[in-house]
């Protein structure tokens, strides 16, 4: 069960709260959890062990795949009480496991980007792990995860620049490394998700928190203590306005219970398509003659959702050293 | 001093009960490989980690072998070129079966987080000799006999290998002897010593240790051979562990927080499982951390905005005796000067925090104890007492070492 607990999400969103000390009317929350025009939000989930994207979104209409995987292949279709894959466009299907995901496939709501990865060869997963989250492979000197650049750059284009703000919050008690850095966010921790918040506030007095207080300079435990106090409240709030929603019934587990918060400001997008270049299995093609090769820099997929979600004219160095190709056709 | 070495060497060769029989073999591992050699050299526990069933099977060393022979690999070829009528399908065929075998987790962990570092002086072609060299060591399982490591010698890559511009010649005669060879030149090697004595210091004495404090330590480690209480005495002794900008300059890790709340409290402990929930709630669930790396030790890596929530729950909790599993006695607060609450915040900071608090914490320990002693009815010095006791655990000078 605490395998949920590597997947953070992310919202950000475009317009809305100056600072989370402002006291936020109620009806401004509800219509962002109930996902009215003008908050766009973006969940990232981010798959800490790896996923398995040939076991995933299978490529059963590539034939050399099933010469690749004699015993793990997954069938192209049922056969002797094993289950087959469920064929999206006549190339690629999805894992029987991912069932649940077809109804969004048929709404064009759910797309898929094959064969993106990064450029940089390191074998080592967890720099690999850490240059996905900076989206700057190979420059360790980066130390701001890509959302939190998003959060700090310029204003988006066509947005009004007064009032423009945006948040990031974590579901989680740490926040993902593609969220830290010099713009705040949020970490919720779980013990205030279940709702035993207050008992905590009997902390505050010892971190200060009052803005004419400040935290000695570099104390990074009262900061922390005092972000602390902030993320309880607010999570508190935003729980509130939640539960009086109402809503589908979600599955009592952890992750399923903090997306139930989110499903609601899920928007259509550019589904219904597989997206990319498959670069197909041919021995001549493979990376190092084992793996399958990058046709798509992961940078440019980040670059597309910022700009076609977020109207966010990508600033030349965002991803250091690297200047995004325009993916065709991802979102529209 | 034994706890903290082990609490460290115990994330530096890191392996998680999550993945197959690790369960099995953690606390023999825990005993037989971190604690009877956290007094002893590092070489010697790389030596008895790299062995250890636990390792062998976190890191998949147990099921590296190998690559079929040209022989084998004719052998599957064939039949596929035959039935595919295609001398390109039969290639395929053979150029899968070997790339199946070798096994290079173990190999790449080894260098990358148990000895050099990553990025320190050696290339992937380094890496896949180190792991042929390592094929064949695994374990024995089988009925009615110990589970111990076990040298399969039909599992050996043969053939001469080459490391750090080391050449490993192949053993015919005793094929498990390279393993061990490898072994040896890590031990020792230059790049090991500094990545330890780095990492060490970093635990010990602050997130950004200096350079010159590192070479200091580093020399020791030479001179030694990486005798470990040596390399403690060292830092400890050493002028930079007592500088002023080193004063509390390390957090407590989660794991550093629970464990000396409970013993300064002197809290009773009646399910140990409630400590492992507890870590878990503050994402730092021992034994089943999520990578091999190990828990992170800087303090970066704990204090997100929010993160200290899990802190001041558990805080609370141990206090006012809500907490599951774990109770302070009645004898801890027995000792409470009776009758001279206005000396209790004195008393317990000498217990659980002699190096004492911050102005604005000081100040609201004193208030609390004033509203209580101000109260005309319903004085109740026992919650009182709780109540300091959470707030201290819950300050901000508590959670640093």
């Amino acid at each position: 069960m605490f395998s949920l607990d590597r997947r953070d999400f992310l919202r950000a969103t475009g317009a809305g709260l100056a600072t989370l000390r402002l006291p936020l009317p109620a009806g401004h929350l509800r219509r962002e959890f109930a996902g009215e025009e003008g908050t766009p939000a973006l969940v990232v989930l981010f798959l800490r062990g790896g996923v398995d994207a040939l076991h995933a979104l299978v490529p059963y209409g590539d034939p050399r795949y099933y010469e690749f995987r004699p015993t793990l292949a997954v069938a192209p279709e049922d056969a002797e009480g094993e289950r087959g894959v469920i064929p999206l466009d006549g190339d690629f299907g999805l894992h029987p496991a991912l069932a649940g995901l077809l109804p969004f496939w048929t709404a064009k709501r759910l797309a898929a980007v094959v064969a993106v990865g990064s450029p940089h060869p390191t074998r080592s997963h967890f720099d690999a792990q850490d240059f996905m989250e900076y989206a700057a492979p190979g420059l360790r000197t980066v130390r701001d995860g890509w959302l939190n650049r998003y959060l700090t750059g310029p204003a988006a284009t066509g947005a009004s620049s007064a009032g423009q703000h945006r948040r990031g919050l974590a579901l989680h008690g740490l926040l993902p490394r593609s969220l830290r850095g010099r713009h705040p966010a949020l970490a919720v921790p779980e013990a205030s998700v279940r709702g035993d918040g207050t008992v905590l506030e009997r902390f505050a007095p010892l971190y200060g928190g009052s803005p004419e207080e400040p935290a000695a300079e570099g104390d990074v435990v009262v900061a922390a203590g005092r972000t602390t106090l902030e993320a309880l409240a607010f999570f508190r709030r935003l729980a509130g306005e939640a539960d009086a929603g109402g809503g589908p019934a979600y599955p009592d587990s952890p992750l399923a219970q903090r997306l139930r918060v989110l499903a609601r400001i899920l928007r259509a997008g550019a589904g219904g398509r597989i997206h990319g270049a498959w670069p197909g299995l041919r021995d001549a093609d493979l990376y190092e003659g084992r793996d399958l090769p990058v046709t798509t820099d992961f940078r440019d997929v980040l670059a597309a959702v910022l700009r076609a979600h977020f109207r966010f004219d990508v600033p030349r160095d965002f991803f250091p050293g690297h200047r995004p190709a325009r993916l065709k056709g991802l979102f529209g | 001093m034994r706890e903290v070495a082990a609490d460290f060497f115990r994330n530096h060769f890191c392996v998680a009960v999550d993945k197959d029989e690790v369960v099995l073999f953690a606390g023999e591992y825990e005993r037989e490989v971190i604690r009877r050699h956290v007094f002893g050299s590092f070489g010697a526990m790389l030596e008895a980690s790299a062995k250890h069933p636990a390792m062998l099977v976190y890191l998949d060393n147990a099921v590296s072998r190998r690559p079929p022979t040209k022989a084998e690999l004719k052998e599957i070829e064939l039949p596929v070129r035959l039935e595919k009528k295609s001398k390109q399908a039969g290639r395929a065929a053979s150029d899968i079966a070997a790339q199946r075998g070798l096994n290079e987790n173990y190999a790449r962990k080894l260098l990358e987080l148990h000895t050099l570092g990553v990025d320190n002086g050696y290339s992937q072609r380094d890496v896949e000799h180190v792991a042929r060299a390592l094929t064949g060591r695994t374990y024995r399982d089988e009925p009615g006999q110990p589970i111990e490591f076990l040298f399969r010698p039909e599992m050996h890559d043969p053939g001469d290998k080459r490391f750090l511009h080391t050449l490993i010649k192949d053993d015919f005669q005793d094929p498990q002897s390279e393993g061990e060879d490898v072994l040896a030149i890590l031990k020792e090697h230059p790049g090991t010593t500094r990545f330890l004595s780095h990492k060490l210091c970093r635990h010990l004495v602050s997130d950004d240790p200096a350079p010159e404090l590192v070479e200091r330590v580093a020399a020791v480690f030479r001179r030694t051979r990486g005798d470990i209480p040596s390399l403690l005495r060292a830092i400890a002794g050493d002028p930079a562990f007592f500088a002023p900008e080193n004063h509390r300059a390390k957090l407590k890790r989660p794991f550093e927080f629970v464990v000396s709340a409970l013993s300064l409290t002197g809290a009773e402990i009646q399910d140990a499982r409630a400590i492992l929930v507890v870590l878990r709630e503050l994402n730092e669930n021992l034994y089943e951390c999520k990578d091999p790396t190990g828990y992170y030790d800087q303090a970066e890596a704990w204090l997100d905005p929010g993160a200290l929530a899990g802190r001041w729950k558990f805080a609370a909790d141990l206090a006012h005796g809500e907490a599951t599993g774990v109770r302070i006695p009645a004898a801890f607060h027995a000792e409470l000067p009776a009758g001279a609450p206005e000396r209790w915040v004195e008393w317990l900071l000498h217990r659980l925090l002699p190096t004492g608090l911050d102005p604005r914490a000081a100040r609201h320990l004193d208030a609390l104890v004033a509203a209580e002693l101000a109260r005309e009815s319903s004085r109740d010095l026992g919650r009182l007492a709780r109540s300091l006791v959470a707030a201290i655990l819950g300050s901000p000078d508590f959670q640093r070492q």
